[in-house]
This record gives structure tokens, C-alpha cells and sequence, in this order.
């Protein structure tokens, strides 16, 4: 190889380095040329997988100084996803604490905030709408690596409950869909069993409630034996399920209506009736509770 | 998937793209080609370094540009200041859809805005509305409450919903020089109401402050005298709760109530209450009814006395805001 062949050579890596370089800075300059409409700040890792945290949450809160205003948190939260700093929304009913008078006829809030990837975790950070004029920040709430629960800090700024701080711990709940049976407490014979299909976990509401569809078959009555959930409509409620809590109503073809309330465990397996109560016809009255399990 | 309609969110997912897609697969193909053809120059590297740059100020002007789009801004590369005297368009609101593309997804919005005030000119602001679904469309049946952000700017308000069972609703409305009317469009994207859209005008209601005092419409011998007291700003759900106390005459039982701040909410032009009384049994008082945009006068459309001793409906009647 001449001489003029090496210097070719060794200009020809010169060129590629400082083409790579060049390549670099254009991709920052891409970055930072952010306008500045956007809300969230600059920076983060790219999120490329395990970072979706949509989905149905419950929330617990433990003070750590001033007020206590709120025991817990449940609803819908919806990360975009994948990027950087994901634009993320809530829609969290709170549940005040006994403690408390603040959030009072005011327990529904509205957080937009971010999911991000930096540091290797996936951590959300969102704050709220003002809501009777308190501000509530969940400030680096890590998720573990199954995506399943979140641990972070809170504060609430503003109103009646300025100044409350702790830390929160979520836990996202399983899909309430498959088919629950189980026998109603304190009646002989008597079974419940519904086929149920909670919404895609994308199709939240703004009050942070997933929808339910399905129907009911009870057994050893001798009215109310099946029943469907009525089609949401202007008139109609839907049957709803928002953090833990679900409510279930199913009418029959007499118009007599069935409705359910309890909760479920976060893997969704266990559905626990607080009250099975119907509604016109002649079955009417509160039939107690039931442990109702999903088959497998 | 997801909030990609406002500017500032078109800039994050803009922003979010180009971070998350490696640069070397955007800019190879311009690149790639004449590196191999051009060995070795050192006036080359200049060109090469200043390309990515070139590009970088294009995109940041870009974006600069696509941020005053529509906002009645003037000037070069920012947002007309707010004036001395500006008027947020914080407060409670009530408005009237028309349909132009497709049915009516809902036949009222009202609630809570929130315009966190600065000098800049551009105002982040944010809302609740909830919405009255059309049995034309019953895409909003279940999911009637509406959060909400956006930005305001001297001229105009923008909006865009959180997602709402995949519903995403972005409203644009153009002030007044009162601050108390808006007037613009609003469309939805994706899910059930997905391509709907139309125009819109917003009324303001003022807070409700005062002593409100009148008679039932079909028996003018029961009267009502309420003092109210409005939460200046507007909850979760985009109401304002509403407190006070109330006496009360030709009702039987009771004369008297008192309303706290959970029983009772103003949201656009509609009031609630729910008083508890003196009546030993229990009774309570429950009216609603609408305010005018002034909240000079509330009409009841029901005077329900609740549990007690004298449960009854009456009909409505109208109280006035006594000066």
C-alpha cells in the first residue's frame, strides 16, 4: 500500500468519526430543538419496553407530615407509549380519609403528567388539575419490572389540604373478564354465576371507571334466573369497575334488576359480593353477599 | 394511539419520535452516499457537521412557527403578551354544540376552566366539563366527565380531552373582549364519536354570591330565603360546590337549613342544593334548578322535601338576588 493510499485511508476514518459526530449532534440538536409549547420537561431515556402502565390502578397513601386528606386512590391511568417521557393521564376517585374533611363531594381527580424510563426505572410523575383549588403531585412512583405495582412520594399543594406530604404505593388490577361462580352466603342452594368482560384497559373514562358487559345466572331462585347488563344509554348507568371496586347491574326480562357490589383482588381472580340486592318482581329484596371465583 | 392534537402535544410526540427513533436511520440516506464517493477532504467534515446543525435550526424553527399557529399571536417567534388589565377565562361554563360533521355527540358541555395566569402570553389552562350525551350518538352515555388541557392565549382558548374511552375531544374558542362568551369548534378523534365535529359557544356563569329570596310559583305563600357562598374554583368533576344557609316558610316541618359544601354545586347553568333542616324527623330540602349568566336569579325547577315529616314536592319558583 503507497503512502497516498494510507493517507486516503486514515482521512476516509477521520471522515467517518467526524461523520458519526456530526450525526450525533444533529440528532441532539433534534432533541433540544424542542418548542417551547411543550410541557414536559426535556430529557429522559427512551422508553422502549415495559413502560406501559395503562391500565386500572388502586393507590395507598400514608402521611408522612401535615394533613391526611386522602386514604387512597383508584382508577384509570393512560401512558402513551413508547417514547420519551410518555405524555401520560389519570382519572383517580379518592377516597377520604375519616380523618379528613378536604376532597369532601370533590373526590375525583384529574393528573397528566409523564411515564418515563430514565435511570433504568419506569417512574411516573404526574400532578393534578386543581381540585377545590389543591394540587396533588405523585412525584417518582417506580413501577417494579412486572409493571404491576408503583412506590413512590406525594404532596398536595393549595386549598384545604396544602402542605400534606407522604409516600403511595399502587397496584394495578387484572382485567375483570371470564366467568364467576361461587354460592351466595347464608342461603341454601342459591349460586351466582356471570360471564363478564371488562373494557380493553385503553378504554377508561374521565371519571377513571372501565365499563363492564356480560350476564348473570342464578341458580336455586325461582325468579331472576338470568339476567344481562343493560347497553350503556342516556338513561341506562353502565356497570362499572374502578380500582377495586366494581358495581354490577343486570336486568331481567320482567324489568326487575339485580345489583352487585364488592371488590376484586388485583390479579382479578376473586370477585367478593357485598351485596346482591334485586329490584322489582318478586324477587325483590337482598339476597346477602357471595365469594364468586373465576374459572380457569 | 393516544393525545396527539394540540400543539404542545404535537410537539412532545414530535419531540418523543425523533428521540426514540435512532438519528442515523433519518439521516443515512443523506449522508451514506457521499461519504463513500468522497474520500478524504477536510473541508468535507465542515459540510457534514454543519448539515445536522442546518437541520436542527430548521426543525426548531419549525416548531416555532407551527406554535404560533393559530393564535392570534403577532410578532417574531413568541406569543403576544397578556395586557395589564387581562381577563383569565377561568370560571364556570356552559356550552352549546351544532353538529356540522355528523351527529351531535352531546348536547351540552359545562364546567370548571382553569387558566394558571402568567405575563407571557400563553397561559396553561386547564378543564373538567361534563358533557350531556345526544341520544343520537350515546358515544358519551357512560363517560359524560370530560378532564381536560390545553393553553390559552390572548385571543383564543384550546382544549383537548384526556382520553375518554378512546374519545379524544379538542375544542378551539375565540374570546370576547369580555372574556365571558367563547366561540369556535370542537371535533373528536378516534373511538365512538370518532370524526364528529361542529361548532360551539360558551357562555361564562358568575359565581354564585349572595341572598336569594322568592316565592313558589303555584303557592306564593312558601317562600324561600337562601345565602350562598360559591367555591371560587371547581372540583374533579368541574362543579363548583356551593354553601349556605336557608329559612324557609310554608313548608310545615322545617324552617330552616343549612347547606354544606358537598351537598350542594353550580355547574355551567345548572345549581343543585341539598339542605338538612330544623325538622326534628329529618326532613331534607332539595331544589334545582338554573342561574342566568349573571347569577343574578336562580329558577328552581323542583322543591322536593326529602325523608321527614313532611315529604312533599312543589313545584319551581323563582329567587332573586337581593341588592
Amino acid at each position: 500500500m503507497t503512502a497516498d493510499a494510507i493517507r486516503v485511508k486514515r482521512h476516509e476514518r477521520a471522515s467517518i468519526v467526524v461523520w458519526f459526530l456530526a450525526i450525533s449532534l444533529g440528532a441532539l440538536l433534534f432533541a433540544l430543538a424542542g418548542c417551547t409549547t411543550i410541557r414536559v420537561p426535556i430529557g429522559g431515556t427512551p422508553v422502549q419496553t415495559n413502560t406501559y402502565l395503562t391500565g386500572n390502578w388502586v393507590f395507598q397513601l400514608t402521611s408522612t407530615s401535615g394533613p391526611f386528606p386522602i386514604a387512597s386512590l383508584g382508577g384509570f391511568i393512560y401512558a402513551q407509549q413508547p417514547g420519551v417521557d410518555d405524555a401520560t393521564t389519570a382519572s383517580l376517585e379518592a377516597t377520604v380519609s375519616s380523618s379528613s374533611t378536604c376532597y369532601l363531594g370533590a373526590d375525583l381527580i384529574p393528573l397528566y403528567g409523564t411515564v418515563s424510563a430514565a435511570g433504568g426505572n419506569t417512574t411516573l410523575s404526574i400532578h393534578s388539575l386543581p381540585v377545590d383549588g389543591q394540587t396533588l403531585t405523585i412525584q417518582n412512583a417506580v413501577a417494579n419490572g412486572a409493571l404491576t405495582t408503583l412506590s413512590g412520594t406525594y404532596t398536595i399543594a393549595g386549598g384545604c389540604s396544602n402542605g400534606a406530604a407522604g409516600k403511595i404505593t399502587g397496584q394495578r388490577y387484572a382485567n375483570l373478564t371470564g366467568t364467576y361462580s361461587g354460592a351466595i352466603a347464608a342461603a341454601m342452594g342459591e349460586t351466582i354465576s356471570l360471564d363478564l368482560t371488562q373494557d380493553p384497559v385503553v378504554d377508561g373514562t374521565g371519571s377513571g371507571t372501565f365499563l363492564v358487559s356480560g350476564s348473570a345466572t342464578i341458580g336455586g331462585i325461582s325468579c331472576f334466573k338470568t339476567g344481562s347488563i343493560p347497553t350503556p344509554s342516556t338513561s341506562v348507568p353502565g356497570s362499572t369497575i374502578i380500582g377495586n371496586q366494581v358495581s354490577l347491574t343486570f336486568a331481567d326480562s320482567d324489568g326487575s334488576l339485580m345489583t352487585l357490589t364488592g371488590t376484586i383482588n388485583p390479579a382479578a381472580s376473586t370477585l367478593a359480593l357485598t351485596s346482591v340486592t334485586v329490584t322489582g318482581g318478586s324477587c325483590a329484596g337482598s339476597l346477602g353477599s357471595a365469594t364468586l371465583t373465576v374459572a380457569s | 394511539m393516544g393525545r396527539i392534537k394540540t400543539e404542545e402535544n404535537r410537539s412532545s410526540t414530535a419531540r418523543a419520535r425523533i428521540a426514540g427513533a435512532p438519528a442515523t436511520t433519518r439521516m443515512a440516506p443523506v449522508a451514506a452516499k457521499p461519504l463513500a464517493a468522497r474520500p478524504a477532504r477536510a473541508g468535507n467534515c465542515f459540510f457534514w457537521l454543519s448539515l445536522p446543525i442546518l437541520l436542527g435550526s430548521v426543525v426548531l424553527a419549525g416548531c416555532s412557527s407551527n406554535a404560533n399557529k393559530g393564535s392570534g399571536n403577532t410578532g417574531s417567534g413568541g406569543y403576544t403578551p397578556f395586557p395589564s388589565d387581562y381577563i383569565t377565562a377561568s370560571g364556570n361554563w356552559q356550552f352549546t354544540p351544532t353538529a356540522t360533521t355528523g351527529v351531535l355527540p352531546f348536547t351540552s358541555l359545562a364546567g370548571y376552566i382553569n387558566e394558571e395566569k402568567t405575563s407571557y402570553g400563553y397561559d396553561l389552562t386547564t378543564a373538567v366539563l361534563q358533557v350531556q350525551p345526544s341520544s343520537a350518538s350515546n358515544c358519551f352515555a357512560d363517560a359524560t366527565v370530560i378532564p381536560m388541557d390545553g393553553h390559552t392565549t390572548v385571543v383564543n382558548v384550546y382544549l383537548e380531552s384526556f382520553t375518554d374511552e378512546q374519545q379524544v375531544l379538542s375544542l378551539q374558542g375565540t374570546k370576547n373582549s369580555a372574556v365571558n362568551q367563547l366561540s369556535g369548534k370542537y371535533s373528536i378523534s378516534s373511538g365512538c364519536a370518532s370524526n364528529l365535529s361542529g361548532t360551539i359557544v360558551g357562555t361564562e356563569y358568575a359565581d354564585v354570591n349572595g341572598t336569594f329570596a322568592g316565592a313558589l310559583t303555584n303557592n306564593p305563600n312558601q317562600s324561600a330565603t337562601l345565602s350562598l357562598t360559591q367555591y371560587t374554583t371547581g372540583t374533579g368533576d368541574g362543579v363548583f360546590l356551593l354553601s349556605g344557609t336557608g329559612t324557609f316558610n310554608g313548608f310545615g316541618c322545617f324552617s330552616s337549613g343549612t347547606l354544606a359544601a358537598q351537598n350542594g354545586g353550580v355547574l355551567g347553568n345548572t345549581i343543585t342544593m341539598n339542605f338538612s333542616t330544623n325538622d326534628v324527623s329529618g326532613a331534607r330540602a332539595v331544589l334545582t334548578g338554573t342561574i342566568n349568566p349573571s347569577a343574578s336569579t336562580i329558577t328552581l325547577k323542583s322543591f322536593n322535601v326529602v325523608g321527614g315529616s313532611c315529604p312533599a314536592s312543589f313545584g319551581g319558583g323563582v329567587l332573586n338576588l337581593q341588592t
